[in-house]
């Protein structure tokens, strides 16, 4: 570096003192180093480095990072097979369900249709205009009902009295009553 | 305070450039020593940003070329100032405002009207020099090179570098001088 010279009293010491004062540093435009990567990579001076992100992780940062992914999704796996099978349990109670209420709902309304029809078929008997078919219609259907009743519920005393009262009497009239009633 | 020292010498950076044409090697140095570079040829050139960053661009090119001949006996960074040196003389010759040495009547620049106050700033008036005063001006009193430095690093006597560093001091001060006491001389 220079030494004072003769030359020197020509600056007054402080523009002197500002010339050296000046910024020694300034930075270019954002796009030169990018521009002069690429010059130089095409010069086959630099080697194209892999994208940022990437080249700089450890391998150790790497095995976690796969680790962690394949935890992640054996996880995903399980909660996903453990969600579907609640789903499906959800929706097989749910069509279970649904059909417990509507035979329910299907005894009621035809038990209530019979129950009306029997009430009809006792006041026609009351005023001596009733049909032996209508009976015998009635009681067929009184015991088959019964029938079922025994299946559901072995142990119901009325059920097993219908069951028990002669059977093969009732069977042959309602044979007939059915060869003779219209189902609809 | 105490500037740390960075954790990879350029060196070591330069190495990984020349055996690998490491990437993050060279952004690295260019991260560290482009400002100082930018800085010093942009006032070579004058103050012309273009140009300026034109000549950093082909410096780094031709560092990263000559990277097997340094012999690290001098600084990285004052190695790639004298690179970038030559390439803004080779711009300026092109242009044709290469003067070197400027002849001993070569006209003074005129002083252009001051933006405000009665002064313009030492930049602006080291642009106006003459290409030649304006070199040997930046590079002794800005930059701290010795006579012989510059003489061997333009090519010219030590006594040339003194003549024109006289030269270039005097248009300066011409060109910083007040208004008024421009006013009084011409008077």
């Amino acid at each position: 570096m220079n030494t004072p010279d003769p030359h020197d009293d020509e600056l007054p010491p402080a523009l002197r003192q500002a010339l050296r004062g000046l910024p020694r540093e300034r930075q270019p435009g954002r796009l030169l180093e990018e521009r002069t990567v690429r010059a130089l990579r095409e010069s086959g001076l630099v080697q194209a480095a892999p994208p940022r992100g990437i080249r700089r992780l450890p391998m150790a940062w790497l095995g976690g990072a796969v680790a962690a992914s394949v935890a992640l999704f054996a996880s995903g796996v399980a909660v996903g097979q453990w969600m579907g099978g609640r789903t499906t349990a959800q929706v097989v109670s749910a069509v279970q369900a649904r059909n417990d209420q509507q035979t329910a709902l299907l005894v009621q309304q035809t038990g209530t249709a019979y129950i009306q029809a029997l009430h009809q078929l006792a006041a026609r008997d009351s005023a001596g205009a009733a049909d032996p078919q209508g009976r015998e219609v009635a009681t067929h259907l009184f015991r088959a009902a019964a029938g079922q009743m025994v299946r559901i519920a072995p142990n119901d005393a009325v059920a097993g009295a219908v069951m028990a009262s002669n059977p093969r009497q009732d069977t042959a009239a309602a044979h007939r009553a059915h060869q003779q009633v219209l189902w609809f | 305070m105490r500037a740390e020292a960075p954790a990879v010498s350029d060196q070591s950076l330069a190495q990984a450039l020349l055996l690998r044409g490491d990437e993050d090697a060279f952004r690295e140095l260019y991260t560290r020593h482009t400002p100082r570079l930018f800085q010093f040829v942009l006032r070579i050139v004058g103050g012309a940003e273009h140009d300026a960053e034109d000549v950093v661009q082909e410096t780094w090119i031709r560092a990263t070329s000559a990277l097997a001949t340094f012999r690290w006996e001098a600084a990285f960074g004052t190695w790639l100032t004298g690179i970038g040196l030559n390439v803004a003389r080779s711009l300026l010759r092109r242009q044709g405002r290469w003067e070197l040495p400027m002849e001993a009547d070569t006209p003074e620049p005129s002083r252009p009207p001051a933006a405000d106050g009665d002064r313009i700033d030492i930049e602006r008036a080291l642009a106006l020099l003459p290409t030649g005063y304006r070199t040997v001006l930046v590079l002794y009193d800005v930059e701290g090179y010795t006579h012989d430095e510059i003489a061997e690093r333009l090519g010219i006597a030590p006594g040339t570098s003194k003549s024109q560093l006289s030269h270039a001091r005097r248009a300066l001060r011409r060109l910083l001088e007040p208004h008024t006491q421009e006013a009084h001389e011409h008077a």
